[in-house]
């Protein structure tokens, strides 16, 4: 079942000096105890898409077409959609989403929320106890033991000391504060936490132990991760399905173990020890070449992971969000395989594989 | 030129005492030689940037005196000069420079691309040694800069319509208009994708290789967290936690760095968790 | 895509212009009829008479011309003083003794009410007054008050200056530009004032202009007696008008004085806007 459901989400973010198209016909859902990761460049509306879910853009984004539902458990579903003649009781304009949401109390209950600096998210004037106690007085006062256990539990799990209570946001490092967040979160047992690049700016080895921390949400809570983020490496490691994003558009949608498998093989196929072994390179027929190996990934994750694994940029800039693509693939400019067709539509989804890709190189299957 | 040793820092250290940014820095102690680049790689807060504006001699500049920082240690540029003495660093038109971690704050945001790399330029020009005007040689510059950072479409845009790559690159544009001898790039890669980090290095790369050609000194230190691309691009590293100097490594012959100190070997293997599946 | 300049921009420098234009012209067409073709002036007593049977169309735009340029006086030296010590005070200054003091006395002058310092610089040149002749002539007297005024109240614009400068420097925009090269000169000039604080020394300008308007009429009401008596401007028109008991006459002024005033206020408030929001 899922929980949000995005259907053809169309939309731009107007300043008063220019528009920026952030969100092509965005179709995808994200279901119950899964853990999506959402990779994209800067610039290809990831974020947006975060904000948008989470309505908190409201003033500056307008919705142009399609529709969102969210269906979450002990409330009831309801719609958001730009259509004005489909308003109804459980169908709402955008604008409308983020009082909605705080209405119906989804905001920390049924949606968390984290950002880049965690530091920006706490009060410097309050310690964490603090924190806590303004989560836990929001709850049903009948279920406040229930939600002190919990408490205990979620800090054990995130190694957070029992003195952190009485210790202030600027007296943790930039690790802690990222735990401590994600522990005020998983407070409220949200269905869903949208993570937007929680990761960035971190040290292979603060990176690591958030890792585990994600792991463990994914693994012993039952919320649902959308994890926002450009690095591949992380993604990989925590998703069960990644989604690319170029320009606005979600491009592809697969399994993280195929893009796992990619990097896997082709390090193997690039490391000393298979360069070096005649012996074992004749038993093993199939091509070692990338292109071979990577050819269920759309032709920008093959770039992003031949960036990856081999340094090699890809060519080309990222286009402008203020123009918009108009009726082509975004990606046929920077694109080695692209064709005719590319410059004159853009594909919709083709089931492939557990995912679908919007592709023309790519052959619908049902596999 | 070669194996000169363009910048020797001995026993630099600072103790920062102003409210909220107390921090103390070890006395630190390494050499960089010409067409070297040295990574500086540790967690936030560990002071890499602090160093690097220490270097630059901006650490000092705090509202125009040195209230609340107390400097110790030497910072000899080139051998021979004290670069720690503001008019030195005036005199010699500040050879060392930073490209900053946030690109937009070192930027004008009401200045269109075309106009600061050109700004920038004509501060360069006072360095350089050639047979062409002011007006060429910056007119070439801007032009040549614009074209290798991709900035051709964009020059007669404002940085607040341009998006945060773009934004990165007009960054580096500038510091590289001045021409400077040493750069210290800041998070250079933060924030940026698999293929942009690496797009990002190869112009320092580039530069460096045309100040090679023309016998001219120069070399970098790329302070960052991202293992993976600092250790590619770097001959020496040096690692650093909690304002202290861990450990320096070079590179050995077969170009790899090996990890001696506890700390340093556990960076390692994380790092190697995320880029090896 | 070039920057658009800003509508608020070209209405504001429109405005102004008018202003200028209307505010000269005034002072040449009392006798004179070469602006004839003006409507306002051509179509009898468009706006009725004032209590002396003058053209009261006239009289509101000699009157008007008057309050602009005591006003721009005030403008001038608050936006030239101001930026001075504001620049100073945020950058030019190293920290010290002298900074401190200068810093404590603008703040101090700033959070007493300009009323006051208006009452006070009004008495000690009524007080001049009696020994020189040059506060004879009614107009170097006001532009004397208001030019004070303008001094006065270029404390306040100081420190929104300086408050402006220490956000750039805690940006470190300030320190790249000294580190790439640039001379202090280029900084100020180019970088702060000019690319920086351009809205903001406009929408102070305005905000001064709104402020002088509404502050003539009050001095100049002839219960207080303190600005205008011989002279025409916004506040003895509306004066002749209350004194003669006519009523349709003191609406005139007034609007007029309303209309200038929100004018000022709503163009000083857009440009705030602008200059904040960047």
């Amino acid at each position: 079942m899922s929980l949000i459901k995005l259907n053809n989400l169309t939309g731009n973010i107007s300043s008063n000096d220019s528009t920026a198209y952030v969100a092509d016909k965005i179709s995808l859902e994200i279901e119950k105890d899964s853990t999506i990761g959402i990779l994209g460049e800067s610039g290809s509306g990831k974020t947006q898409l975060a904000m948008t879910i989470a309505g908190l853009n409201t003033a500056h984004y307008k919705m142009e077409s399609g529709t969102i539902e969210y269906t979450f458990d002990d409330s009831d579903p309801f719609k958001v959609t730009s259509n004005k003649s489909d308003f109804d009781s459980n169908q709402i304009p955008f604008s409308e989403l983020s009082e909605k949401l705080k209405k119906d109390k989804i905001y920390g209950n049924k949606i968390g929320i984290m950002f880049q600096d965690p530091g920006k998210s706490l009060n410097p004037f309050w310690t964490i106890g603090r924190h806590v106690e303004e989560i836990i007085l929001t709850k049903d006062s009948s279920k406040k033991q229930n939600y002190e256990t919990r408490k205990n539990d979620i800090f054990k799990a995130l190694k957070l000391d029992v003195t952190f209570d009485k210790r202030y946001p600027n007296q943790l490092s930039g690790g802690q504060q990222q735990r401590v967040v994600i522990a005020l979160v998983l407070l409220s047992e949200p269905d869903i936490i949208i993570a937007d690049e929680v990761a960035t700016g971190l040290d292979a080895s603060v990176k690591r132990e958030l890792l585990d921390y994600f792991l463990y949400v994914k693994n012993h809570t039952k919320s649902s991760l959308l994890i926002i983020s450009h690095d591949i490496g992380l993604l990989t490691k925590i998703s069960d399905r990644v989604i690319l994003m170029y320009k606005g558009a979600a491009i592809q949608s697969l399994d993280a173990d195929i893009i796992k498998s990619v990097i896997l093989v082709t390090q193997f196929y690039n490391s000393p020890f298979f360069k070096s072994n005649d012996d074992l390179k004749n038993k093993i027929n199939s091509d070692s070449d990338f292109d071979s190996i990577s050819k269920e990934l759309h032709p920008y994750l093959k770039g992003l992971l031949r960036s990856h694994i081999f340094k090699v940029p890809l060519s080309g800039d990222i286009p402008d969000p203020k123009k918009r693509t108009g009726n082509k693939c975004p990606f046929t400019d920077r694109c080695s395989d692209s064709s005719d067709e590319c410059e004159e539509s853009f594909p919709n989804l083709k089931l492939k594989n557990h995912g679908w890709v919007r592709c023309f190189n790519f052959d619908e299957n049902n596999g | 030129m070669d194996n000169k040793q363009i910048l020797t820092i001995n026993d630099l250290s600072c103790k920062i005492f102003r409210s909220k940014q107390e921090f103390t820095l070890s006395p630190i102690t390494f050499t960089l030689n010409n067409y070297e680049t040295i990574g500086l790689v540790g967690e936030s807060g560990s002071g890499k940037t602090t160093l690097g504006r220490l270097i630059t001699g901006a650490l000092c500049n705090i509202d125009n005196g040195n209230s609340g920082v107390i400097v110790g240690g030497k910072i000899k540029y080139m051998d021979r000069y004290n670069y720690q003495n503001s008019r030195i660093r005036k005199q010699l038109h500040f050879p060392i420079q930073m490209i900053y971690q946030d690109p937009k704050v070192a930027l004008n945001e009401f200045m269109h691309v075309r106009e600061q790399i050109k700004e920038a330029a004509m501060l360069g020009y006072q360095k350089i040694k050639t047979d062409l005007s002011q007006e060429e040689w910056v007119a070439q510059k801007v032009n040549h800069l614009l074209e290798i950072l991709m900035l051709k479409d964009l020059e007669n845009h404002y940085p607040f319509v341009m998006s945060g790559g773009q934004v990165r690159r007009l960054g580096i544009a500038r510091v590289l208009a001045v021409q400077p001898n040493i750069i210290i790039a800041d998070e250079p890669t933060a924030s940026l994708d698999a293929s942009t980090k690496n797009m990002v290095l190869d112009y320092l790369v580039k530069y460096t290789n045309s100040r090679k050609k023309k016998d001219l000194p120069m070399g970098s230190i790329i302070i960052s967290h991202d293992l993976d691309t600092i250790s590619r691009y770097s001959d020496k590293i040096l690692v650093m936690k909690n304002g202290n100097l861990i450990e320096l490594m070079t590179k050995d012959k077969n170009y790899n760095f090996a990890p001696k100190e506890d700390f340093t070997k556990k960076l390692w293997n994380d790092n190697a968790f995320f880029s090896r599946q | 895509m070039k920057k658009k300049l800003s509508k608020y921009y070209i209405w504001t420098m429109l405005f102004f212009l008018l202003l200028i234009i209307l505010s000269i012209s005034g002072t040449i067409t009392t006798e004179r009829s070469s602006l004839k073709w003006l409507p306002v002036l051509s179509g009898g007593h468009l706006l009725g008479t004032d209590g002396t049977g003058r053209d009261m169309a006239k009289v509101l735009i000699v009157g008007v011309g008057n309050n602009l340029i005591v006003s721009f006086v005030a403008a001038i030296i608050s936006l030239l003083f101001g930026g001075l010590l504001g620049i100073s005070l945020g950058y030019t200054l190293p920290d010290g003794t002298l900074k401190s003091v200068l810093v404590f006395i603008t703040r101090t002058i700033k959070s007493v009410p300009l009323l006051i310092w208006i009452f006070l610089v009004v008495f000690w040149t009524e007080l001049l007054g009696i020994y020189t002749s040059i506060f004879d002539n009614e107009m170097i007297k006001m532009v004397w008050v208001f030019a004070i005024f303008g001094g006065i109240y270029s404390f306040n614009f100081a420190l929104l200056l300086m408050g402006h400068i220490q956000k750039l420097k805690a940006a470190q925009f300030i320190e790249a530009c000294e580190f790439i090269g640039l001379n202090k000169k280029t900084i100020i000039f180019k970088h702060i004032i000019w690319h920086h604080s351009n809205s903001l020394f406009l929408s102070q300008a305005s905000y001064i202009f709104a402020q002088c308007i509404f502050m003539e009429m009050t001095i100049s009401f002839y219960k207080i007696g303190y600005g205008f008596r011989g002279e025409f401007s916004l506040g003895t028109i509306f004066n002749r008008a209350a004194i003669g008991s006519d009523s349709h006459h003191i609406f005139v002024p007034l609007a007029a004085g309303l209309i200038l005033t929100t004018l000022f206020s709503y163009f000083s408030q857009s440009l705030e806007k602008k200059y904040q929001k960047l």
